[in-house]
């Protein structure tokens, strides 16, 4: 593959996955809205939004470094980005190979790496409290999460390769469909939500505690890539888990990308489901749940899965 | 072949004792001369490389194994060299110290080099030596610390001397690539946890892993680089592999239950130095504990036993030693220029030190595992050796996955606490004069952090060695990992284009916004405070509280038994001679009895 060819198709799927991404930030903005009985913003609302922070001055705090202050939020849009490319090829063109499952565990802890550089690179008070919080769910979230990848590897005959999970599924049928697959999908939905850092666990920006935390000193286009980059991992996310547990069809089909689509909202309307029927938790709480029961419920999970429950 | 070799050696232990004696007024011969000693080593191991892929004798072992780490333990010792020329400018001890360094230089090739026995032992004892004069070298304040690592790497050997005795005793052979044993008597476990024992007290592994983190703190840093942060390491894992690939065969049934306790203590390590590295408030001492901590995933990576985890193993004690001295290094650049190690009092310079900054932050994202850098692609490895390794059903394997996988995201978080509390976050006021150090200082670090680089990219190659050197190969499947690369290599030139865009906009500086209030000191919120969350919880809290009594600390705990022990005879010397009299007479006594008796 030539250098120009992998840069079209990056920029490709930049493009596709930021379109994905806003109309599914969209779904989540007005399934919220209807939940709290608000009638929510049109379709159109986050395209407005990024076109509008685009178009605003950027302003860099005196004490900022520089470098770092501007190429964090880039380096979110990008990994973010890579990350769905390679969900993409796997599902598209049936392009994969052992261990891309651990490059996506890996890849998927950069956007949260930007977000604290760029936090912690404005020289903020309240960034820095920010960051401090994003740190420790970073480490919270990170131990059941690897519980619930650990699960669909070994169902699918202990391969760390996306491809194999996918079609051991298509002759299996999907890994949620037992006891150790049910288990294992909540532990990794649940982390998820710390990951994309939605409520509950959205206490690194907490807009009424720590004012957007790290991202107080964020604005114009800057701020925008963020928002970006978190719409990305709505698209991500999800679909990292529908591959792992719900089968994770092909979709070349006309029928195979509608099942697909249909699978990838369920997972993203209990996202929004869980973010908007609890509470935002405190730091020490989440560290309790993510290393306390949620872990000890995934080892359980990987010992069933081991025994063929 | 051999006298060339036999010279080389020579070469470095002479033109050393030619160090010793060449007065500190004297300035740059002693430069020149290391300088040009280390050179030829480098060139002579890269000839070999090149040349030689074999030449085993009696006495040598050359492979690609052994000449692959001689060139990494020379081109270490050539940039502690270009370090040292500015760090110990107008140095009192500089000849003492060039000195060690080329006798360590001199007896790690020959310890690398030998395949005799008694050979390698000889020189595994220089090592131990001349890491205790090392260490003396920063001072009095050194004294104890310096003491505790000669009495545990020291200790360590004597079990190493035995360890070989008994591989003589039994096989009657002298040469290691000759003697492969089957472990089937208690014998011959003795022998294999002595020799393992030696090669993880040299590494650094729990639970004989206390000496590093206690001289860290006095040490300086350049010394911390080139011993435990590098050397150490290579030398440490290169003697566990020899043993557990070539020593020792490979008996499933009696075997497993050894190299179930390897991992156990590989995993062990990884978790337990971590959780003690992120409560760390010096620099220096972070740093150490993942030193150890690092340590875990070789050991966890070749006690797997199959392809991907021996290679991994190997592959991550190259990267290891590649971005560990470069962190260590960096924080030589913070000592130098603020004298300061403390993460408290320290804030915001990564604008007075970009290269520094940036090639300490390539450091800290390569031992977290970040892609595209090169720890990532050992510790890759590593795990697919453990996602193989649960096809057999036994529920371990997923517990050592997950103490490799949360090990890798703790030491990110702990990175990321230095990051923020020495480069970024809230500039200190006393530290508006610091300015990037001297070029002699900087070449080091952009060498290793460039080498993190491309062996991130160009992984390939190292994997290839490791893999033709112990006969272990990988399926192709990781070959794969490249169009992902590429992808990633355009990404990254991708946000650089748009970075440089950005650079050209007209930007506006403002103040930071806190509510619109003034900024007091006391907001500041250093890295520091990062984590006390997690010291407050129960479990943790009990386990930091332990590891400051230093009851995880086999040498202190040795150090208390011993003294209880001695607690009723330390109370009869109480210093009065006549009481000394009366115990004499009463021994005298005694063994009259005993030989009227006879």
């Amino acid at each position: 593959m030539s250098v120009i060819y992998i840069f079209s198709y990056f920029v490709l799927f930049f493009v596709v996955l930021s379109i994905i991404g806003l109309f599914a930030s969209w779904i989540d903005r007005k399934l919220t809205a209807r939940i709290q009985w608000r009638v929510g913003p049109p379709w159109y609302q986050n395209f407005a939004d990024i076109i509008k922070l685009s178009g605003k001055e950027v302003l860099i705090p005196e004490n900022a470094n520089k470098f770092m202050f501007i190429f964090s939020p880039i380096l979110a849009v990008i990994s973010s980005t890579i990350c769905g490319s390679i969900i993409f090829l796997v599902l598209k063109e049936r392009f994969g190979f052992g261990g891309d499952l651990i490059l996506l565990v890996y890849l998927l802890t950069i956007p949260s790496l930007s977000i604290i550089l760029g936090g912690s690179s404005s020289g903020n008070v309240l960034a820095s409290v920010g960051i401090s919080r994003e740190l420790k769910l970073l480490l919270s979230y990170e131990l059941p999460f690897i519980c619930g990848i650990i699960i669909p590897a070994i169902k699918s005959g202990s391969t760390t390769s996306l491809i194999e999970i996918i079609k051991h599924q298509q002759i299996y049928g999907s890994n949620i469909f037992s006891l150790s697959g049910i288990i294992g999908f909540i532990i990794i939905l649940i982390s998820s939500c710390g990951k994309i850092g939605v409520v509950p666990f959205d206490l690194a920006e907490a807009e009424t505690e720590i004012a957007g935390g790290s991202l107080i000193e964020y604005s114009g286009i800057l701020l925008g890539f963020y928002k970006l980059a978190k719409s990305i991992l709505f698209v991500v996310v999800p679909l990292f888990i529908v591959i792992l547990y719900l089968g994770g069809s092909a979709i070349n089909s006309f029928s195979g990308f509608l099942i697909f689509v249909v699978k990838y909202l369920i997972v993203l309307i209990l996202i929004t489901l869980i973010r908007n029927t609890n509470p935002r938790l405190r730091i020490d709480q989440i560290l309790r749940f993510f290393w306390g029961w949620l872990t000890l419920i995934g080892i359980l999970g990987i010992l069933l899965t081991l025994s063929g429950v | 072949m051999e006298r060339i070799i036999i010279g080389i050696f020579f070469l470095g232990f002479i033109s050393g004792l030619l160090c010793r004696f060449i007065p500190s007024k004297v300035k740059y011969l002693k430069e020149i001369i290391s300088g040009l000693v280390s050179i030829i080593y480098l060139a002579f191991s890269i000839l070999l490389f090149k040349n030689t892929p074999y030449y085993i004798t009696e006495i040598f072992l050359i492979d690609r194994f052994s000449i692959f780490i001689s060139i990494f333990v020379s081109l270490f010792t050539l940039l502690t060299l270009i370090y040292s020329f500015s760090y110990f400018e107008n140095f009192e001890n500089s000849n003492r110290y060039y000195c060690y360094i080329l006798w360590t230089l001199a007896s790690s090739i020959g310890a690398v080099f030998s395949n005799n026995l008694i050979l390698f032992s000889v020189f595994w004892g220089i090592l131990a030596i001349t890491l205790y004069l090392l260490l003396n070298i920063s001072g009095e304040e050194n004294a104890y610390p310096a003491k505790k690592t000669m009495i545990i790497v020291g200790g360590s050997d004597s079990f190493l001397i035995f360890g070989i005795c008994g591989l003589i005793y039994l096989t009657g052979k002298y040469t290691i690539t000759d003697i492969s044993i089957f472990i089937a008597s208690g014998l011959e476990i003795g022998i294999f946890f002595s020799l393992i024992c030696a090669s993880l007290a040299k590494a650094g592994c729990m639970p004989l892993h206390t000496w590093i983190p206690e001289i860290s703190e006095k040490t300086d840093s350049i010394i911390m680089a080139y011993l435990p942060a590098s050397l150490d390491k290579l030398l440490g894992i290169y003697l566990f592999s020899r043993i557990l690939l070539n020593l020792f065969e490979y008996n499933p049934d009696f075997h497993s239950q050894l190299w179930f306790l390897l991992r156990l203590i590989g995993s062990l390590t990884i978790v337990c130095a971590v959780l003690m590295a992120i409560v760390q408030h010096n620099m220096k001492k972070l740093l150490s504990y993942h030193a150890v901590s690092q340590v875990g995933y070789m050991v966890l990576g070749i006690s797997c036993a199959n392809s991907a985890g021996i290679v991994g193993g190997l592959f991550h004690m190259l990267n290891n030693s590649i971005y560990k001295s470069l962190l260590f290094f960096g924080a030589g650049n913070i000592e130098k220029t603020t004298n300061e190690v403390e993460l408290e009092k320290l804030g915001g310079i990564g604008k007075f030190m970009p290269i520094t900054f940036l090639t300490f932050l390539i450091g800290s994202l390569s031992i977290s595992g970040v892609p595209p850098f090169n720890g990532f692609f050992s510790k890759y490895l590593i795990y697919q050796g453990l996602f193989e390794r649960t096809k057999s059903g036994d529920f371990e394997w997923s517990i050592w996955i997950i103490c490799a996988m949360i090990g890798s995201a703790l030491t990110l978080a702990s990175f990321l606490k230095i990051i923020h509390s020495v480069f970024l976050g809230h500039k200190k006021d006393y530290l508006n004069e610091v300015k990037e150090v001297s070029l002699s200082m900087r070449i080091p670090v952009i060498i290793l952090s460039s080498l993190c680089i491309i062996f991130g990219f160009g992984f390939i190659f190292p994997v290839r060695v490791f893999e033709n050197s112990t006969n272990y190969i990988l399926d192709k499947n990781f070959e794969y990992l490249i169009p992902s690369l590429n992808l990633i290599f355009v990404s990254l030139i991708f946000g650089f284009i748009i970075y440089l865009i950005f650079i050209g906009i007209k930007e506006r500086k403002v103040g930071t916004f806190i509510g619109g209030e003034v900024k007091l000191k006391e907001m500041e919120m250093s890295g520091t405070e990062f984590y006390k969350t997690i010291e407050k919880e129960r479990f943790f809290s009990r386990m930091y509280i332990g590891a400051k009594n230093k009851i995880f600390d086999l040498y202190d705990d040795f150090k208390r038994i011993l003294f209880y022990i001695g607690q009723g005879i330390r109370a009869t010397h109480t210093g009065v001679l006549p009481t000394y009299l009366t115990w004499i007479l009463f021994g005298c006594i005694l063994l009259f009895v005993i030989f009227m008796k006879f």
